[in-house]
């Protein structure tokens, strides 16, 4: 477990380099606090206003987009800040001093952070995720939690695999901070559409979000599973940690792939 | 003027650097567009509604003309003030022989050009295209118009107040970021004010946000009385005067308290 010391290490540091500014780290968690409470008081006013959303009420959909945001939180922890940075080092040349360290430069990317500014949105949606749950009757057996356990496990490798596919995309173009913020960008991000039921879009979109970039399997496949709802292809609920696999093979051979491609800019 | 002019075309040219990056965004705010045509249109057509007070056709053309407006009337008034503290050039807009508010505003005029011509426009042709139906009240459209320019110069106002304040706090990220949030509710960007509960609409009834969206919206899209117009042309009108005054003593105490970093 030499990893796991390594990681305790790097944390220990990268607070302790935080904590030098701790103003600007209050600050940074005070405003995500913000930013994410705000979403939910945004929710709290549609739903005054509207009793449901295509068959789902207002504790179903909640429960499911908080289900998505847990396993995302965790993945942010881990990568989304070296997949952010990493255009920039490439562009200022710094991503040389990644490929001199004795663990591989991916290693060495995630361990050295931990991005705490996902704090706030991990404890919200726990909040929300215990108060939805305590408004819905879900029948919960051995095979339902092992399900639910999986399919968890499954979204935190999907958010974790696209994330590191629109990062390693900067070897190419040296500016992947417009495809990431496509992605995940908190006013006009694709995965704001997994916020909500995906039958409300178009065949086209509800394809674009199972097979091409599938966070509805984050979250919409196994909730609507789980709640027993009458939704198109539940069978992809089944084959989501099939799809997950997928993914984080193709991410691991599309970061090599993209590291064998890196010719230094010279710093 | 001719100098101010000429910030003007600094505007345009500097977001013009990256076609790539307006085709993104562009982009981008299609799809924004759509979610949020989505997102209500279900809502609506799920027969759960419990506000008597809003109606489907109404709200949409609200949505949608948000959508657009915002793509222009938004500013990085208070990103390009804090780069300039941060790196010290700001000095060098002191040394020029220019009003460093008239000129921040030019670059803002410029910017907010091109955002109608690669933007706005594009957006609305998509809206119209789809939608079928006029989006906007005829009869109210140069209110509307009026009611637009006063929210834009509120939203400068507001951004520059927001960027001065880095004299004093150095970075106003953290500070702009929750702005955004609160400003992105309050505002009725993303939800019409109508649909409040009433406690937050009082609240909002006593910020500045609400003249930035929710009025110019509610004027361009949905039949009021010229009673009503007025009303909220005036609230606009005393909103833009407050900040104006509020920007003016900022202005003159931040100027002395500036630190210049490096330089």
């Amino acid at each position: 477990m030499d990893y796991f010391r390594m990681y305790r290490r790097f944390v220990i540091i990268y607070i302790k380099g935080k904590l030098e500014y701790h103003r600007s780290l209050l600050f940074e968690l005070i405003a995500n606090t913000i930013l994410i409470g705000v979403y939910f008081a945004g929710f709290y006013v549609i739903f005054h206003n509207f009793n449901s959303i295509v068959g789902w009420n207002k504790y179903e959909v909640l429960f499911m987009f908080t289900t998505s945001w847990l396993s995302y939180s965790f993945s942010c922890f881990f990568f989304w800040s070296p997949m952010r940075d990493i255009g920039e080092l490439i562009r200022s040349g710094r991503f040389d001093l990644y490929l001199t360290r004795p663990i591989s430069p991916f290693v060495y990317l995630v361990l050295q952070q931990f991005q705490y500014t996902f704090l706030p949105r991990l404890f919200f949606s726990i909040f929300f995720w215990i108060y939805s749950l305590q408004n819905l009757q879900i029948e919960w057996t051995v095979i339902t939690v092992f399900q639910y356990c999986a399919s968890l496990l499954a979204a935190f490798a999907i958010f974790s695999a696209i994330t590191v596919i629109t990062g390693t995309i900067s070897f190419w173009t040296v500016k992947s901070e417009e495809i990431v913020s496509l992605l995940t960008d908190n006013n006009y991000g694709l995965k704001n559409f997994c916020d909500y039921p995906i039958q409300i879009y178009s065949k086209e979109i509800q394809f674009l979000l199972t097979f091409i970039v599938p966070y509805a399997l984050t979250g919409y496949y196994p909730v609507s599973n789980l709640l027993g709802k009458d939704c198109p292809n539940l069978w992809i609920a089944y084959i989501s940690p099939v799809i997950a696999f997928v993914m984080v093979i193709i991410a691991y051979i599309f970061w090599h792939i993209g590291l064998k491609h890196y010719g230094s800019t010279g710093a | 003027m001719r100098k101010y002019i000429d910030y003007i075309v600094i505007g345009i040219k500097e977001h013009m650097v990256y076609p790539s990056a307006i085709w993104a965004k562009l982009f981008s705010k299609i799809i924004y567009l759509y979610l949020q045509f989505s997102i209500w249109t279900a809502l609506f057509s799920s027969h759960s509604q419990m506000n008597p007070l809003i109606n489907r056709e109404d709200t949409l053309k609200y949505i949608i003309v948000a959508t657009i407006i915002s793509a222009f009337i938004e500013c990085n008034t208070i990103k390009w003030i804090n780069a300039q503290i941060q790196t010290g050039n700001i000095i060098m807009e002191f040394i020029r022989p220019i009003d460093f508010r008239k000129m921040i505003f030019s670059r803002h005029l410029g910017d907010s050009i091109v955002k109608i011509i690669f933007y706005c426009i594009p957006l609305s042709m998509l809206a119209i295209a789809v939608i079928r139906k006029p989006l906007l009240c005829q009869e109210q459209i140069l209110y509307g118009l009026l009611s637009i320019i006063l929210a834009y110069g509120i939203q400068f106002l507001y951004s520059l107040i927001i960027g001065l304040l880095a004299f004093w706090l150095i970075v106003t990220w953290p500070l702009n970021m929750l702005l955004d949030a609160i400003y992105k509710l309050l505002s009725g960007a993303w939800i019409p004010v109508t649909m409040f509960p009433d406690v937050l609409y009082n609240i909002n009834f006593f910020l500045p946000f609400r003249a930035i969206y929710a009025i110019p919206v509610t004027i361009m899209t949905s039949k009021m009385s010229p009673q009503n117009i007025w009303k909220d042309i005036l609230t606009q009108l005393i909103w833009i005067i407050f900040l104006f005054v509020i920007t003016e003593i900022i202005w003159k105490i931040g100027k002395r308290k500036l630190i210049v970093q490096g330089g």
